[in-house]
């Protein structure tokens, strides 16, 4: 194909304020197809649960960051402050209303707190960096928010477990949401189905 | 009434030439480029009223982008640098985003599965009317009215996901020219369809379009098809240069048999109605067998079982090799090359590459291909691997004639090599040319397809509030967090789980099913804490060692866990999705935005199960004889789960052009049938309030005696 010759500039679309309907659908559609994806997986759950014996309950500190792998992603699809948010929300709406998870409306609040850890990651960087420095900080940042809330939920403070617990969730966030999630954004961009959303976009800047 | 604001619609348009201020749409001097590449250079055309423009060319000469431009989403949806100029009746609207343009714009995209957007035929006519702003009490007649004019009536209480194809290209096309457009754009209504239904649907795009009805700029492959029709363009604008299709019609040279197999009681998964009954299939080696039927007649499924990939009939499929048919769905690696390559040699990857045109693209992502070069990449892929039976479902579906050429060429020089092909088409003269044999399956009975997950009864519980419903569950389940306490809070669960067959109209079986989970959650947080809390010993086994605290507070916990999860039932098992969603819009005042995505998010939802199953069953298909284990098997998991990602983003994508197309953003907007409040949500309310008293009343009187 020849290059194009022209020099004029092309038409910009007037940039709009808030999300898009594109952007939101994105961030919807991640939550759906996770959402999906947990509901197949519960049962390797149980899996586990049931092999790590009387410590089964442990199992949710070994996967925990597996949940909350979508804020990153969206984030790093969307490229606006309060993604990671939204996307949380959006996924704890189609996990207990749509795929009628038992947990229930408090996913609403999990899902708040872990999109606002999610959030600090990136924030830390401005929202400037989508790398896999920043995947694994928001990992990290999440599994702390988490953390806190968690303990207060199943009352985990005075528990002999504490300190591996604790241990054990932070390192769930480092790998499964941000090494995990920084392989699942560099495929996806890979692929070019992100193209016309602003990762797509942003690569195709630093092409340029 | 005449509008001021227009200009005269008699005055030529002095700055594009040959067009008048009344044309209802003016492309003028179009170029769009990717990443400095023309796709479309220096294009015009004009609409007139009640004209039919074709848009005809090779697939790759911009026919798309250019309806994609003239519908707004290049460049407000999709990125893409545009010169040039958009006119509706002389008035510019090249900055108009796709939501402003329906007001006198239809636009329907190719696939009709992600031109539906909401689970309900009903809705999704309405939809487009909601957005105009219509009168709430004009909308429903409105939808009945083109429903029996369009021949959807019989549809409207169905759900989207029920349809056939014909059908929900039928309720698509009624869903964009239901809002009364001066002009359609139509990207190739008919490719996915079957002749019946292509030619049902062509008969009424004759009745509906040009005359007094809209003006129309129609892509299709299938000319033929709309002439027969009656549909004649008044113009034809031809992009690119035409290709040659090859005319080479010499038959295969049958061998042995080298298939042989009887068909009885297949059924797609294992719940399912048995779709293939009674069909005997025998191939000889070196001949071409086409596999007609309408759509939904199960010549998929009867691929499938040939190829092994259905439940249970693992076995049978040595040495066949299946090409499904969209090709995304069976990609497993990241480059082309190791596409071609997977379970097969380099050298014979690389020589097929290059025989079918894919050389110098080896490095490149599969998902990034032409649809004409990912089929290709996909027969040639699974071609490398050696099966002597090679099945391919719709090769040749959405390709444009050079797309066909070349497959049709790659499929003859398979047979010449001595394999047996069997391929599921709906185009009769692909099979007249390719075809020594032929396989015809009947028309399907008609069928039910199952929703995600039971359907809620109507109660009293389900006609609240959805978004008070879950105003009082959160708040309840929230409080509950600040507790410590056994016994209250044992009874909030109790309670709860009652509530669920008296005001719910579930059976309390079912609601105790439903709670299985959190059984087993309560039961593992009270373990862990009668274990791990230090205090006075109660008793123990070897280093497990149950405290005085360990058990106070495994109790409080778990009656926690369980409150928690009896609250839940109550809102899950009474709460229909579509509903919330409507309420959250109607009562909560969720932005117009958000709850359509989650709206089209449930759509899509719905579609997951069946992606799922065809992407394992195709990934199942290319790793076969590649080695199993177990982390074979996690691999192949996160292969298909990745790929069920990239689809599903893709059609999340064609989702949210299709709910702009019919208008959403346009303000102000009519919500049709808003969730009112009623007295029944009085009722829960102060009943949830006195409730919550009781239960801290209870609390508080407790901890002091």
């Amino acid at each position: 194909m020849t290059q194009t010759n022209r020099t004029d500039q092309p038409v910009r679309a007037p940039q709009g304020r808030g999300f898009g309907l594109k952007e939101i659908l994105a961030v919807v559609t991640l939550g759906v197809v996770f959402g999906f994806l947990y509901y197949l997986l519960v049962q390797g759950w149980n899996a586990l649960a049931v092999a790590m014996g009387p410590f089964g309950d442990l199992a949710q500190n070994v996967l925990i960051g597996g949940w909350f792998v979508v804020a990153p992603l969206a984030l790093f699809v969307v490229r606006r402050p309060g993604a990671g948010l939204v996307a949380e929300i959006m996924a704890s709406i189609v996990e207990f209303v749509f795929l009628g998870s038992p947990v229930g409306p408090i996913l609403l609040l999990s899902a708040t707190v872990q999109g606002l850890g999610s959030e600090l990651g990136f924030a830390l960087f401005r929202y400037r960096r989508y790398d896999l420095v920043a995947f694994l900080v928001s990992g990290l940042t999440t599994a702390v928010f988490s953390f806190i809330y968690s303990t207060i939920r199943f009352g985990w403070l005075g528990q002999t477990l504490f300190e591996t617990r604790l241990a054990l969730h932070l390192t769930s966030g480092l790998v499964l949401c941000g090494v995990l999630g920084w392989l699942i954004a560099r495929a996806l961009l890979r692929t070019g189905v992100l193209r016309d959303l602003p990762a797509g976009r942003a690569a195709a800047l630093d092409r340029a | 009434m005449p509008d001021p604001t227009m200009p005269d619609p008699t005055v030529p348009d002095p700055t594009v030439p040959g067009t008048t201020t009344a044309d209802p749409l003016v492309l003028d001097g179009i170029t769009v480029a990717h990443d400095a590449e023309p796709v479309v250079a220096d294009v015009s055309l004009a609409v007139p009223s009640g004209g039919l423009v074709a848009l005809t060319g090779p697939s790759g000469s911009g026919k798309s982008t250019l309806l994609a431009v003239a519908a707004g989403l290049v460049p407000h949806a999709r990125s893409g640098d545009l010169w040039g100029r958009i006119t509706h009746r002389g008035a510019d609207v090249t900055l108009d985003p796709p939501w402003e343009r329906a007001a006198w714009l239809g636009f329907l995209a190719q696939d009709p599965a992600s031109s539906l957007c909401l689970t309900h035929v009903r809705d999704e006519l309405a939809l487009p009317l909601e957005n105009a702003g219509l009168p709430r009490e004009a909308i429903g007649p409105r939808v009945q009215e083109v429903a029996d004019r369009l021949g959807v009536a019989h549809l409207l209480d169905r759900r989207t996901n029920q349809l056939s194809g014909g059908e929900q290209q039928r309720v698509a096309l009624a869903a964009t020219l239901i809002g009364d457009p001066e002009v359609v754009l139509l990207d190739e209504p008919l490719s996915m369809l079957d002749p019946d239904a292509a030619a049902s649907v062509a008969g009424l795009l004759r009745r509906e379009l040009g005359g007094d009805g809209p003006a129309a700029v129609i892509v299709e492959h299938r000319a033929r098809e709309l002439e027969r029709a009656g549909l004649v363009p008044d113009a034809v604008v031809r992009l690119g240069t035409p290709a040659v299709g090859e005319t080479d019609r010499s038959p295969g040279r049958p061998g042995e048999v080298v298939l042989d197999r009887e068909l009885t009681g297949v059924r797609r998964d294992a719940e399912g109605p048995v779709v293939v009954d009674g069909v005997r299939v025998a191939l000889r080696a070196g001949t071409v067998t086409a596999l007609l039927g309408p759509n939904g007649s199960g010549k998929t499924t009867l691929l499938m079982a040939l190829a092994g990939v259905l439940p249970g009939g693992e076995a049978a499929g040595e040495g066949v090799g299946m090409v499904f048919q969209r090709p995304e769905n069976q990609f497993v690696a990241t480059t082309v090359l190791g596409e071609a390559s997977y379970g097969a040699s380099v050298e014979l990857a690389r020589e097929l590459l290059a025989r079918v045109g894919l050389a110098g693209l080896e490095d490149r992502n599969p998902h990034t291909l032409s649809l004409g070069q990912q089929r290709r990449l996909s027969v040639v892929a699974m071609a490398a691997q050696d099966h002597p039976v090679l099945l391919l479902d719709e090769p040749t579906f959405g390709l444009d004639d050079a797309g066909v050429a070349a497959v049709e060429s790659l499929i003859r020089s398979l047979r010449d090599e001595g394999r047996a092909i069997l391929f599921a088409t709906h185009d009769v003269e692909l099979a007249d040319r390719l075809a020594d044999n032929r396989l015809v399956l009947p028309a399907p009975p008609p069928g039910e397809v199952r929703a995600p997950r039971e359907r809620v009864p109507d109660s009293f519980l389900a006609r609240c509030s959805p978004v008070l419903k879950l105003a009082v569950v959160f708040l309840a389940s929230v409080g509950l967090l600040a507790t410590t306490v056994f016994w209250p809070v044992l009874a909030v669960w109790l309670l709860a789980t009652a509530a669920v067959p008296v005001l719910a109209r579930v059976s309390l079986r079912r609601t105790l099913r439903f709670q299985v989970p959190i059984f087993w959650f309560a039961l593992s947080t009270f373990l862990v804490n009668l274990f791990s809390r230090p205090g006075e010993a109660l008793g123990g086994w070897g280093i497990f060692v149950a405290t005085e605290p360990g058990l106070a507070f495994g109790l409080a916990l778990a009656a926690r866990t369980l409150a928690i999860g009896g609250l839940a039932s109550v809102f899950v098992l009474s709460t229909d999705a579509v509903w919330f969603v409507n309420a959250a819009h109607s009562q909560a005042r969720v932005p117009v935005r958000y709850a359509y995505a989650l709206l089209a998010g449930y759509r899509l939802l719905e579609l997951l199960p069946d992606e799922w199953r065809t992407i394992r069953a195709a990934h199942a298909v290319r790793s076969r004889g590649l080695g199993g284990g177990r982390v074979a098997w996690v691999r192949g998991f996160a292969r298909s789960a990745f790929g069920l990602m990239v689809v599903a983003l893709r059609r999340g994508q064609q989702l949210a052009e299709a709910l702009e197309a019919r208008g959403l953003g346009r303000t102000p907007r009519t919500i049709w049938r808003p969730v009112r409040w009623g007295w029944r949500d009085v009722v829960l309310g102060v009943g949830a309030v006195l409730l919550a008293a009781g239960v801290v009343l209870g609390g508080v009187l407790g901890s002091v005696s």
